[in-house]
């Protein structure tokens, strides 16, 4: 009886976990309708500044810890949406990689489980009216790794496909 | 015959659901996007039909009847199986690297639940429905849970299916559910069950079968694929990263002032 219960509970949480998939596809916005200007010269330059100017992450932590909750939660969603989005970036750009290995992947799974994780926990803490700057900290390198693999990323394949490279201000 | 007139009328409704997609799927040149999954659904066609035939002469409880049953059972099994597999294979092709993660992943799940199904049908009882039931019932698990698997790869990594693709793959994977059930519970139970578990294996076929149709009922939209020298993918992601990287240091800019 123990397995015939096992055969049905497993096929219906499949099941949930089918209609999550769909839900998540359903929400996903639409996709960039080309117009004249996709056909123009794509301008890339080489994020050499993105680290630089990432390290402010680090100035802002020391603000934030002598400044009131909300400005910890605020700092908090912001480097959520810097994390989501370069996730993201990341997951599309493994289609364009000629070469992309299981143990890197497995890796960036990972970084990605445990910042969730984190995350919710300093969330917690937060509310709680305690700003825990160690937390916080490694959040935000998790957040500088992705984004420094993301420009790497973005560099191989401007490089690798013949992209035009511009000189941009990237504060345009 | 020996079949009940519900039974008879399902298989009606089964042999003219398979008929409509085998015409739909020979009428949108599916063959040529999909020759195995198209092979696959013509083999149960006319496996229908054989089997109908066999009923017809010798009897629903007939030997021949019986083995042939069984005989061709496993082998629509494992040409599910192989369809599954042309869809990971079609689903990741233009993308080199990331084959590599599909396919070390679908392998290792199939290999680990395989190995794991087969360790349970040993210990399963040795009479050969019995047998069969439960080595059916754990293969179509793995297959599900791939099929699972391969769908939620292709939401992660955005890689585009088309409808046809993905009713297909939800088809397949929805019988595969209903059919671990139904082997489950006629294991449990399996001579008073027996005639439930054929009526619960049509009408969940069935419900795969309206699925292809409706899928089949409109031309397939040929996606393009990206050949290697085609840029304009990289272009559009490229333009989005580079937007996603300018607004990342945006928004730290931003949170500054604020604080200052």
């Amino acid at each position: 009886m123990a397995s015939l219960a096992f055969f049905i509970a497993f096929p219906i949480l499949l099941v949930l976990a089918l209609l999550a998939l769909v839900s998540k596809n359903s929400r996903t916005g639409a996709s960039h309708i080309l117009t004249t200007n996709d056909f123009l010269p794509v301008h890339h330059r080489q994020f050499e500044e993105v680290d630089r100017r990432l390290s402010e992450y680090e100035k802002m932590l020391i603000k934030i810890q002598s400044e009131q909750r909300e400005l910890a939660l605020q700092y908090l969603v912001e480097l959520r949406t810097d994390f989501e989005q370069v996730s993201k970036l990341l997951n599309r750009a493994a289609k364009f990689l000629p070469e992309i290995t299981l143990r890197g992947e497995r890796e960036r799974f990972w970084v990605g489980v445990r910042f969730r994780l984190e995350y919710h926990l300093v969330q917690l803490q937060i509310q709680f009216g305690v700003v825990p700057a160690g937390r916080l900290e490694a959040l935000t390198t998790k957040v500088r790794f992705l984004a420094r693999a993301a420009a790497q990323v973005l560099d191989e394949l401007g490089r690798g496909n013949g992209l035009d490279l511009l000189q941009s201000d990237l504060n345009s | 015959m020996g079949l009940a007139k519900f039974e008879l009328v399902l298989w009606y409704v089964s042999l003219l659901l398979e008929l409509m997609v085998c015409a739909l799927a020979l009428r949108r040149h599916l063959y040529r996007q999909l020759p195995v999954f198209t092979g696959y659904i013509t083999a149960v066609l006319v496996r229908g039909i054989v089997m109908y035939g066999i009923y017809r002469s010798m009897g629903y409880t007939s030997r021949p009847a019986f083995y042939s049953f069984w005989i061709t059972q496993a082998a629509l099994l494992a040409w599910r199986g192989a369809s599954i597999g042309e869809l990971a294979w079609t689903a990741s092709h233009p993308y080199l690297g990331l084959r590599v993660v599909i396919k070390w992943l679908v392998a290792a799940i199939f290999l680990t639940l395989l190995i794991l199904g087969s360790w349970l049908t040993i210990e399963a009882p040795s009479h050969l429905p019995a047998f069969v039931l439960a080595l059916e019932r754990d293969l179509e698990l793995t297959a599900a849970i791939v099929l699972l698997l391969l769908l939620s790869l292709t939401l992660h990594y955005q890689v585009i299916l088309s409808a046809v693709q993905k009713r297909i793959a939800v088809g397949l994977f929805l019988y595969s559910l209903a059919q671990v059930v139904n082997d489950a519970i006629s294991n449990e139970w399996l001579r008073p069950y027996f005639p439930w578990w054929n009526i619960v294996r049509l009408t969940s076929f069935h419900v795969a079968l309206v699925l292809w149709v409706t899928a089949l009922m409109k031309p397939i939209v040929q996606q393009p694929m990206p050949g290697p020298m085609d840029l304009r993918p990289i272009r559009e992601f490229m333009r989005q990263g580079t937007e996603v990287m300018h607004d990342l240091s945006a928004r730290v800019s931003q949170l500054r002032k604020k604080l200052q």
